[in-house]
């Protein structure tokens, strides 16, 4: 589970630095389903209208996040260890659109969100 | 009770996070539940989970009484979060390790006089009472690390204590560890939880609050009092065309998006006095990039241009007066910093817009620096050229507008750079008067029963301008004060 949960976490941080513009068909909720993930397993209503909360990413993403600021520290910024605080992981991991970086409703940093 | 947490529980929590670099266990993670409509009763419900409110909230639960803390937005979301996070301060234990003695007397003048004589005395005497032993309490009962004294702001003297902040702010370590206090302590904090309305009896006293939550209104119940820690009301445009007028109300802000005035509007239906609604503090700032001039527009170097390469203020004033003549004195509310390689922390500033992903330019002479950044170039070499002849005839004083440096340099030393900036909105000053108990007062002067404000909340410590490090102070001088008298009320109840 260790293992699983660290492989995780990795490709999920590797993503800042391997992710190129997301295109059509490739949001991230389309590599969760090329991976085998069910919408179930990341929305828990029937017919999903809201984006999943942190804890719903964190059991296979980092296990906290805390892990996940550690994880990304090399980055400028760390996007997980900010001045504003831990942020819910889908303001700027959108699941179905291009993703956001909300850092930059304030800043310019050249950081790439998957 | 167990209710104690031992000074180590929250130093792990905190100084170990704040060394410089290293990754910190002090989450701000959210795992609050929804309010549950029926059990909603408390002591103390304390609006907004900014400094003032998360201080008061550790202090209500210390002396015995039941706290929540209501927040409208997803995370502690106010000013805090964008200070540099340093408090103003005499009589701290770190002044005493470091041989400083700074009198409460001299701290009592300085804030009184910065505030042309208009702040509450009152006030500012319980601020200088206070804050010695809130900062020391800070670091005890918190765990907030201080970086050493450094002697900044005006009037430079060692009072100001800035929390070492690793690779955030200083103020998002603060809120980060006022947060684990908080969580160590088990005190509810409800986001997405904004007051709408204040619950009163027929003596007009408050003894709730209405908010609206995910799920609707519920009705929180207050057995001591409401604190109002929600700041000031920066980021009301509305409000701000109405106190400040309609060119102050259109600058870019420099904290908080989400500062929107329920200091005044959940209060205004008790009446209580409004006071210094016209005062706020403006700072440079680079809008698009949030990169923050300051040490550029106070180096004592250079000259500052408009964009039609004209002088446009008195380069001897404070980067505050600049910021605030800016909007009034050019219609883009943008102008330049030109400086010289004679400031020898330049390149410093260059590599700090450069982190920033922010513009600036270099040249080898003024006339390709003016090329460079898009300004009239005949224009900015005459303005360099007559400030640098006026300094050879010592008469700076006699330019349009005058130069008033004490110690003014040439502007002659290559290279040349251009930083721009505009004037931002730091905060504003006013709101509903609070007295000594941190309670608000109505128009006869007459506390109303069971209403408390602090920090930018409330109105009174502040007019024209602050001491650094004082706003934070306030906050925690005012939010502890009001925790207390709650608890107080509480007890005779």
């Amino acid at each position: 589970m260790m293992k699983k949960s660290l492989l995780a976490s990795i490709l999920f941080v590797a993503g800042f630095a391997l992710a190129t513009s997301v295109v059509a068909g490739n949001y991230l909720a389309d590599r969760h389903a090329q991976n085998g993930l069910e919408c179930a397993q990341c929305h828990v209503e029937q017919v999903p209208s809201k984006a999943p909360k942190m804890d719903t990413c964190l059991k296979c993403h980092g296990d906290s996040y805390e892990e996940l600021g550690k994880a990304s520290a090399g980055k400028k910024p760390n996007p997980h260890y900010t001045h504003v605080g831990d942020k819910e992981c889908a303001v700027c991991h959108k699941g179905h659109k291009e993703p956001e970086f909300f850092c930059n409703d304030c800043h310019k940093f050249k950081v790439r969100v998957p | 009770m167990g209710r104690q947490i031992t000074r180590r529980d929250m130093i792990k929590g905190c100084l170990v996070a704040a060394a410089a670099g290293a990754m910190d266990s002090v989450s701000t993670t959210v795992r609050a539940a929804a309010p549950d409509p029926a059990a909603m009763d408390y002591d103390a419900i304390i609006l907004g989970a900014g400094t003032a409110g998360l201080v008061a909230a550790v202090e209500a639960y210390d002396q015995g009484i039941k706290p929540v803390v209501l927040e409208k937005m997803d995370l502690p979301a106010g000013n805090s979060i964008y200070a540099m996070g340093a408090l103003c301060a005499c009589g701290t234990r770190v002044q005493n390790q470091e041989g400083v003695i700074e009198g409460k007397d001299d701290l009592f003048a300085d804030m009184m006089k910065i505030s042309v004589d208009q702040a509450d005395p009152a006030l500012i005497r319980s601020y200088v009472e206070h804050i010695g032993e809130d900062v020391d309490w800070l670091e005890d009962t918190i765990g907030v690390r201080f970086r050493k004294l450094e002697k900044l702001p005006y009037p430079l003297l060692s009072r100001l204590h800035c929390v070492e902040g690793g690779s955030i702010t200083g103020g998002g370590m603060l809120i980060r560890c006022l947060l684990a206090a908080c969580r160590k302590r088990g005190i509810p904090i409800f986001y997405h939880t904004k007051a709408v309305e204040l619950i009163t009896d027929k003596k007009i006293a408050v003894s709730g609050v209405r908010a609206l939550t995910e799920d609707g209104l519920v009705d929180f119940k207050a057995r001591g009092g409401v604190l109002i820690a929600t700041g000031g009301f920066s980021a009301n445009r509305e409000m701000l065309c109405g106190y400040m007028g309609g060119v102050m109300s259109r600058l870019p802000l420099r904290g908080s998006s989400t500062v929107t005035g329920e200091n005044i509007t959940l209060t205004r239906p008790l009446f209580a006095k409004f006071v210094h609604m016209d005062q706020f503090h403006c700072g440079p700032i680079v809008s698009a990039t949030h990169v923050n001039p300051e040490g550029a527009l106070n180096s004592g170097y250079g000259i500052i241009v408009d964009l039609r390469g004209k002088r446009i203020v008195d380069e001897g004033s404070t980067y505050v007066a600049k910021a605030r003549a800016l909007p009034n004195l050019t219609p883009e509310n943008k102008a330049y910093q030109l400086v010289d390689s004679n400031w020898t922390a330049v390149k410093k500033m260059a590599d700090k817009y450069t982190g920033m992903n922010s513009p600036f330019f270099r040249d080898d002479t003024v006339a390709g620096l003016a090329r460079k950044a898009g300004l009239p170039v005949e224009a900015v070499v005459a303005a360099v050229n007559g400030y640098n002849d006026a300094l050879k005839k010592r008469k700076l004083k006699d330019l349009n507008p005058p130069c008033t440096r004490k110690d003014p340099h040439a502007m002659d030393k290559s290279p040349f750079y251009a930083f721009p900036f505009e004037s931002g909105m730091t905060t504003t000053f006013g709101g509903p008067k609070i007295n000594t108990n941190a309670q608000v007062v109505n128009l006869e002067d007459e506390p109303i029963k069971g209403l408390y404000a602090a920090g930018n909340a409330a109105g009174g410590l502040f007019f024209r301008d602050y001491v650094g490090g004082s706003q934070l102070g306030g906050a925690m001088v005012f939010g502890r004060i009001a925790a207390r008298h709650i608890a107080q009320a509480c007890k005779k109840a």
